[in-house]
């Protein structure tokens, strides 16, 4: 427990050198929703403004899920490219809780700047009327979703042992959060066959539910939420585990 | 006149101290009351310690940063008004910058230098063709800049400098971390061009004496010295012997030398043996002691420094 | 003249440099291209829910979009290297730049092209031909929003600069440069959907309006020839601002040396 709190403590440390680029990150969030917020405005001109505000409180969150949540990816593939991958094989622990918990802390930085100015306007929004049990639930599949997008990340990382280049795979786990996890648009707003598919796949469980949960809160939505969370993130935890188990062993008798 | 300056400064502001939202500053001179002319063909070396100066001298006839006192002209022109007019004429290598494409192969910039100086292609192919013989750098010139050696590379720099045939050569520190061949062949290199100035700096004044018939000495941005090499050829620099004996040296000869120290690798020094006496030392040595290895050296630089300072002091 | 053939020599060094990452370039043209169909996607998903924004229809905001991403396909393809400028200056390349007989800054932004870029280029032209068919403009119509793009790339690459500018002067804000990549954002979308007082700052101060919405209002819809005039107009007036900024800024530098 006592090396986990010290990686956090080197996430945070990062993330506080690196504060000119979260004014920045700050920044460009703030852009962004502007432009939300007033594309939406547009759309939604007629309907009730219930609507409008959920719709825009559920487009932050989402946002915030973005810019807190890991980009473990390019981390992995860094260390593979630049051969480092081989000292942390080295070390008594398993690659994936070093990067889980120097990300953590990482993450709180960026939640203690970015977080609260987001959660402030979301709070405005709604008129400062938000049930406890709401937060209790968005708080806890959202830790899940976290788990389960570093999961992800890991997966993908792995991939460029044979890759050797993200790029490529990255722009097409972009191009599929966008539009089956529900980051960039409402999900309920879906057609309703991809809204049928988005349901069975991983990716809404780390953006999309949540916020789901946010706008309509229920507790059958919540336990089946995190039910599914929970499976995908076991699921994608022995995935990885096998997949790098395999990487690893076949890059070192390629390497020779 | 290539070069005129007069009372040339320069002042910057360095950081004191570093607060949360605002900085601490003090100024200091990095150059002062430099006056110099350089002309047609002159030869120069400029030398000085690490920030001494040169560079900001270098930038400053480049046009590329501005005076705070004096007055400076380069080809009789102000330089900062006019440093794209002056560019044309003006080759410049800078030891730890590189002007070459990382990625692709060195001939890859010398045409798109063709393009920037507009060289004419007949002229361009001869110049590049010959620069690479005399550099012997033919062979690499098709290669990634990023898979060459340093040695390899500075060259390709020379050839990149030299595409327009450049009035003024400027070399800031050319010669950082090459090794003795390739420095050697750079020299005669430079021997070589005819019809150019050439300012040439290091921290190396024996390296620029192989090359430069004019010696200027900076020192924490004064000008403290401007000679020609013969000059300072003349100058009585005290020399130090080291040499290394399997043998114990007798006593009267350790008497005879009473400033001569045994170094910690074992091995003996005298320092400070003026000119006139260095042969007669040097053959007593050789004579009486079965020496394993023997170096003289000169340190002109640290003596030079050490002894115009104090003139001044005076 | 001479820079225009200088801009050929850029152009096929630059490639030559691309060319070397083959695989990768293949990999990033195709990401590209796939990001910006699910663009078109999510957009026509908002199309579902209502059957006009502020009056425009799905045809006619793609239109914007395809406007914007090709001004900004050709600041990426050609101007991209101006977001580094404060690199240029951290670590003492610039110094290398000034001594050459060339513009500086015409220098600068042709040292490097992006690479994926190429990608959007070729998305943003295929998909404004696609729609003006879609909304029978005329062929010329087409072509006159190429030219305007052209010059409305110049808005971007201004953007780019000044970001630099502030970012040096600020002392280490550079990532304010990647900015620029928000305002492209912005740019996407009918000045229409915006409050009042941001369309007076997206037309006067920052004029990213300029750059889609506009064009399409004035071209598209009301067939004001005049505007073909005006638009590039506004541009270079824009990036000429800017440049004078840009030369204030190199005397600062050639001033203090950092
Ligand atoms: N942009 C700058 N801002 C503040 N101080 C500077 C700047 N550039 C140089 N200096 C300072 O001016 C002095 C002279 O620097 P300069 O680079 O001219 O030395 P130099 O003789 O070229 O040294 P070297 O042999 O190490 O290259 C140094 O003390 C340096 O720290
Ligand atoms: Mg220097």
């Amino acid at each position: 427990m006592k090396y986990r709190l010290m990686l956090i403590k080197v996430g945070i440390k990062k993330g506080l050198a690196s504060k000119y680029a979260l004014i920045f990150w700050l920044f460009s969030t703030l852009i962004s929703l502007t432009v939300q917020y007033f594309l939406w405005q547009a759309v939604l001109t007629g309907k009730p403004t219930s609507e409008f505000q959920q719709t825009i409180s559920y487009l932050i969150l989402m946002q915030l899920l973005t810019v807190l949540f890991p980009k473990t990816s390019y981390e992995v593939n860094d260390k593979i490219r630049s051969g480092n991958i081989a000292l942390d094989l080295l070390k008594p622990v398993a690659i994936a809780t070093q990067l889980l918990w120097e990300s953590i802390g990482y993450s709180i930085v960026k939640f203690a700047l970015i977080g609260t100015v987001d959660l402030l306007i979301c709070l405005w929004l709604l008129n400062f009327k938000i049930a406890l049990s709401t937060i209790l639930m968005v708080l806890v599949t959202g830790i899940l979703a976290y788990l389960l997008y570093f999961e992800l990340e890991l997966l993908l990382g792995t991939f460029s042992f044979y890759t050797y280049s993200i790029w490529g795979i990255s722009t097409f786990k972009e191009a599929i959060l966008l539009v089956l996890a529900g980051n960039m648009f409402p999900a309920n707003f879906y057609p309703a066959v991809i809204k049928r598919v988005a349901s069975f796949l991983p990716f809404q469980y780390s953006f999309g539910a949540v916020g789901m949960l946010a706008q309509k809160p229920s507790w059958a939505l919540f336990v089946q939420v995190v039910l599914i969370q929970l499976f995908y993130i076991i699921l994608f935890n022995v995935l990885f585990k096998i997949l790098f188990k395999r990487s690893v062993v076949s890059t070192v008798i390629q390497g020779g | 006149m290539i070069i005129k300056t007069k009372n040339l400064a320069k002042r910057y502001r360095k950081v004191k101290a570093a607060k949360l939202f605002h900085k601490e500053y003090r100024t200091f001179y990095a150059l002062k009351n430099v006056s110099l002319e350089i002309h047609q063909g002159d030869y120069v070396g400029l030398v000085g310690l690490n920030g001494s100066g040169k560079s900001t001298l270098i930038k400053m006839i480049l046009g590329i940063l501005q005076p705070d006192g004096g007055i400076i002209k380069t080809f009789d022109k102000d330089p900062l008004n006019n440093r794209q007019k002056n560019a044309a004429k003006i080759g410049v290598v800078f030891g730890q910058r590189s002007q070459l494409r990382w990625d692709l192969p060195a001939m890859d910039t010398f045409k798109l230098n063709r393009e920037i100086y507009q060289v004419p292609e007949r002229v361009f192919i001869k110049r590049v063709t010959k620069l690479a013989q005399m550099l012997q750098a033919t062979e690499f010139l098709e290669q990634p800049v990023r898979t060459l050696s340093l040695g390899q590379r500075m060259k390709a720099e020379f050839i990149a400098a030299l595409i327009h045939d450049p009035e003024l050569l400027i070399l800031d520190e050319p010669t950082i971390g090459l090794d003795v061949l390739t420095k050697n062949n750079i020299t005669q290199f430079l021997q070589q061009l005819t019809d150019k100035t050439i300012i040439f700096t290091s921290h190396d004044l024996d390296e620029v004496a192989k090359v430069c018939s004019r010696i200027l000495i900076l020192n924490k941005g004064k000008l403290v010295l401007d000679q020609s090499i013969q000059e300072l050829a003349e100058l009585d620099v005290p020399a130090s012997i080291t040499f290394t004996s399997a043998d114990k040296l007798s006593a009267d000869l350790i008497k005879q030398w009473p400033n001569m120290v045994q170094l910690e690798n074992g091995s003996y020094q005298i320092a400070k043996i003026k000119q006139a006496n260095l042969k007669e030392v040097l053959s007593t040595i050789t004579a009486r002691i079965p020496v394993a290895n023997i170096e003289v050296k000169s340190n002109k630089l640290e003596y030079l420094l050490a002894h115009l300072t104090r003139q001044e002091v005076q | 003249m001479r820079y225009l053939k200088l801009l050929a020599t850029y152009l096929k060094i630059n490639l030559k440099a691309i060319a070397i990452y083959d695989l990768d370039f293949y990999f990033a043209l195709a990401g590209m291209i796939i990001q910006n169909v699910l663009n078109i996607v999510a957009l026509r998903f908002i199309f579902n829910i209502v059957p006009r924004i502020k009056g425009y229809s799905f045809a006619q905001l793609l239109l914007t979009y395809a406007l914007a991403t090709l001004a900004f396909a050709i600041f990426r393809c050609f101007f991209i290297n101006a977001l580094n400028i404060s690199d240029y200056i951290h670590d003492g390349r610039l110094d290398t730049i000034l001594i050459k007989p060339v513009n500086p800054l015409f220098q600068l932004v042709n040292e490097r092209v992006d690479e994926d870029a190429w990608g959007d280029l070729i998305v943003a032209l295929l998909l404004l031909i696609i729609v003006d068919m879609q909304l029978h403009n005329p062929w010329y119509i087409t072509a006159m929003f190429i030219f305007i793009s052209l010059f409305t790339s110049l808005i971007f690459l201004g953007l780019a600069v000044l970001g630099n500018i502030v970012a040096l002067l600020s002392n280490g804000l550079a990532n304010l440069v990647e900015t620029t990549f928000d305002f492209f954002d912005m740019s996407k979308y009918p000045l229409a959907i915006y409050s009042s007082t941001l369309r007076l700052i997206m037309t006067f101060i920052f004029p990213i309006g300029w750059v889609a919405s506009i064009p399409q209002e004035k071209i598209a819809v009301e067939h004001e020839w005049i505007w073909l005039l005006l638009i590039p107009a506004a541009c270079v007036f824009f990036f000429i601002l800017i440049y004078q900024l840009w030369r204030v800024f190199l005397q600062k530098y050639q001033s203090t040396g950092s």
